[in-house]
């Protein structure tokens, strides 16, 4: 990885679409001491461009903050912010012609010293699709590195072990768990504009960040994240509790790609899975079926 | 009342060694529950503790306040039975060791809104806790980025904001009580009180009024980052909104009293369906000027004490010492024009 051949064609490009507004923004990335790691930056002049960061730490999964833009936006996507992209297209929540992706190859981020959640499992260190490339060597050509794919095996994991182990691991991820939902607002195919844990009156709401709440909350949102996670990590980046439940998203993606041979993250086109049925869909997922996902 | 006099009256400095102060230690342990900054999961807390070797005491700033020790996150404050009503609350007496200046001086705005004389309402749920709680600050070697205490008129190396302060040194450290509460913690080899400590000069703060600030700020620009978590509001020392439910099991209601976050959409949600504050920028706004201009208003002092710690973990790099610097700055340029 050439982190500052990259950084110098990201900014020259950014400053090129800014100068001929091509784009309005370009979201990427900018050096924030203050903070400690790289934080997201929307570029609006020539002269921000300049700013624009791409190093180790450029963990941060860009593609929640594309749904909130105005006018025409640049994306620096990595190859996991690009997946997200792709996710959030097939479910009509982005329009294709409002952004230009600036595709930016990347081998694994790295936080507090280790690599960051998500990377170990990375398939590819190329973007999906994307308007502009940047290669690892700063160049418009893609390089693809080998990945390391060190990532645990969920679903291998999952069939090995009793139910009681699985429950415990899960009790054991959620002891820290204080409910603040960062998992929820950073992750990007939550974007639900009233999530089920908000609505009032109703008997799972939080009152206490008890276990049932907890167990209420982290498995409805592993059943609705089904077959759309596309394991980017955002979850467990900015956890502040330390809460690893990646796995069990993971577990899901697995099992739905198993028996519905769909992968979230891979083709805008496609239609999402849960909105999909036919009449010889195996019937394993539904109740009294015998499937083993993590839990 | 000069500094130097204040302390001198609950007696002289004690000069402990660093066994000394394992011992001492181990002593408070025994008479109270003492709350101490903790490793857990590698992030130092301050949390309750068991065992005195467990206790960190060094320059590091603990990751998240000690507030809770007075306004925990999730309280049963009383019980609605089939014919009568009790409180709730269980209260024991807390050993607070080794809070740092800056989250005494958030304690001391936490007692400003609660109990103070100038707060309207005195919150029982609070001062039951706080008259129950001995705190020892302890001096802040360590800058971290993001730290801005200095320029909030916050000395790190001293604060009379505690029971007695205990400044570490190479070797052991010094102790000074500064109430009666905190008269006999700490005892060794005595030595006269040293040179009076003086509070630095307050530089980040907001002298003007909403109808300047509200609208005329960039705020999207300011909240662009925002991602809604709350993280912030968790972990800030002063942040001190709460909400109370009720939730009913077995025909008992529990009334709890739980930490709330302006952060959050629902924060103003009203019944009809109304809500002031859909946008993140509103709500990020209400929280810096309710740090930096209506706690000013309504208690004489600034609810931010520049520990840094929203700045730090927030996963949009989102920074409030940034924000009220530029509204500083944009207020400048206004205000020489006008001239």
């Amino acid at each position: 990885m050439d982190y500052e051949m990259q950084s110098r064609r990201l900014a020259e490009i950014a400053a090129k679409l800014l100068e001929d507004e091509t784009v309005e923004a370009v979201l990427g990335l900018r050096n924030n001491p203050e903070a400690g790691w790289p934080t997201p930056y929307c570029a609006r002049t020539p002269q921000d461009a300049e700013r624009l960061v791409w190093n180790e730490a450029c963990y941060t999964n860009l593609a929640f903050y594309l749904t909130e833009m105005r006018g025409k936006t640049a994306i620096v996507a990595k190859p996991c912010d690009v997946r997200s992209i792709i996710n959030l297209i097939s479910e009509n929540q982005l329009d294709r012609d409002n952004f230009i992706i600036i595709g930016i190859e990347c081998e694994g981020k790295r936080k507090d010293g280790k690599p960051a959640p998500g990377c170990d499992a990375c398939p590819s260190s190329i973007p999906g699709f994307w308007d502009i490339a940047i290669g690892a060597d700063g160049s418009d050509t893609w390089c693809d590195l080998p990945m390391a794919q060190t990532g645990e095996n969920v679903t291998q994991w999952a069939k090995k072990s009793t139910v009681e182990e699985r429950f415990d691991r899960f009790l054991k991820e959620i002891n820290q768990c204080i409910l603040c939902y960062a998992c929820r607002q950073a992750c990007q195919g939550c974007y639900c504009v009233s999530c089920f844990m908000d609505r009032k009156a109703t008997p799972w709401e939080q009152i206490d960040a008890d276990t049932g709440s907890k167990i209420a909350f982290h498995l409805t949102r592993a059943m609705h994240l089904a077959g759309r996670c596309t394991d980017c990590g955002a979850c467990e980046k900015v956890c502040s509790s330390g809460v690893n439940l990646k796995y069990i998203y993971k577990g899901l993606s697995e099992f739905v790609e198993e028996t519905y041979g769909f992968k979230a993250g891979v083709n805008p086109e496609a239609t999402p899975v849960m909105n999909r049925y036919e009449a010889d869909d195996p019937q394993v997922a539904f109740l009294g079926g015998d499937c083993i996902v993590g839990i | 009342m000069s500094a130097y006099e204040m302390r001198s009256n609950f007696g002289p400095l004690h000069v402990l060694t660093g066994n000394q102060v394992r011992d001492a230690l181990e002593d408070v342990l025994q008479k109270f529950t003492v709350v101490a900054p903790v490793m857990a999961d590698n992030k130092l807390v301050y949390d309750e503790v068991n065992d005195v070797s467990d206790i960190v005491l060094n320059d590091a700033l603990p990751y998240k306040s000690p507030k809770d020790v007075v306004f925990p996150r999730v309280e049963d404050v009383m019980r609605f039975l089939e014919n009568r009503v009790e409180e709730a609350q269980v209260i024991k007496p807390v050993l607070l060791v080794g809070a740092k200046p800056c989250d005494l001086a958030a304690m001391k705005v936490l007692d400003e809104v609660f109990t103070g004389e100038q707060g309207r309402y005195k919150d029982s749920f609070y001062s039951n806790r706080r008259d129950f709680l001995i705190i020892v600050g302890m001096n802040c070697r360590e800058k971290k980025s993001g730290c801005f205490c200095e320029e909030r008129g916050i000395n790190p190396a001293f604060s009379q904001d505690c029971d007695g302060f205990l400044t570490l040194q190479d070797d052991g450290a010094v102790y000074e009580p500064l109430t009666e509460k905190g008269a006999d913690l700490f005892s060794g080899a005595t030595a006269a009180s040293e040179n009076s400590v003086s509070p630095g000069e307050e530089t980040l703060v907001l002298n003007t009024s909403e109808a300047e600030v509200f609208t005329a700020m960039p705020w999207e620009k300011y909240a662009e980052g925002c991602i809604g978590c709350g993280t912030c509001t968790f972990i800030c020392p002063t942040c001190h909104c709460f909400n109370l439910r009720d939730s009913e099991k077995k025909g008992i209601v529990t009334r709890t009293r739980v930490w709330d976050s302006c952060m959050y959409p629902k924060f103003t949600l009203h019944a009809g369906g109304h809500n002031p504050r859909t946008r993140k920028y509103e709500r990020f706004r209400q929280r810096v000027l309710h740090k930096y201009l209506y706690i000013p208003e309504n208690y004489g002092c600034t609810a931010c004490t520049g520990c840094g710690r929203c700045i730090r973990s927030c996963p949009g790099g989102l920074n409030i010492r940034n924000t009220v610097l530029d509204i500083q700055r944009r207020l400048a340029e206004k205000r020489e024009v006008h001239v």
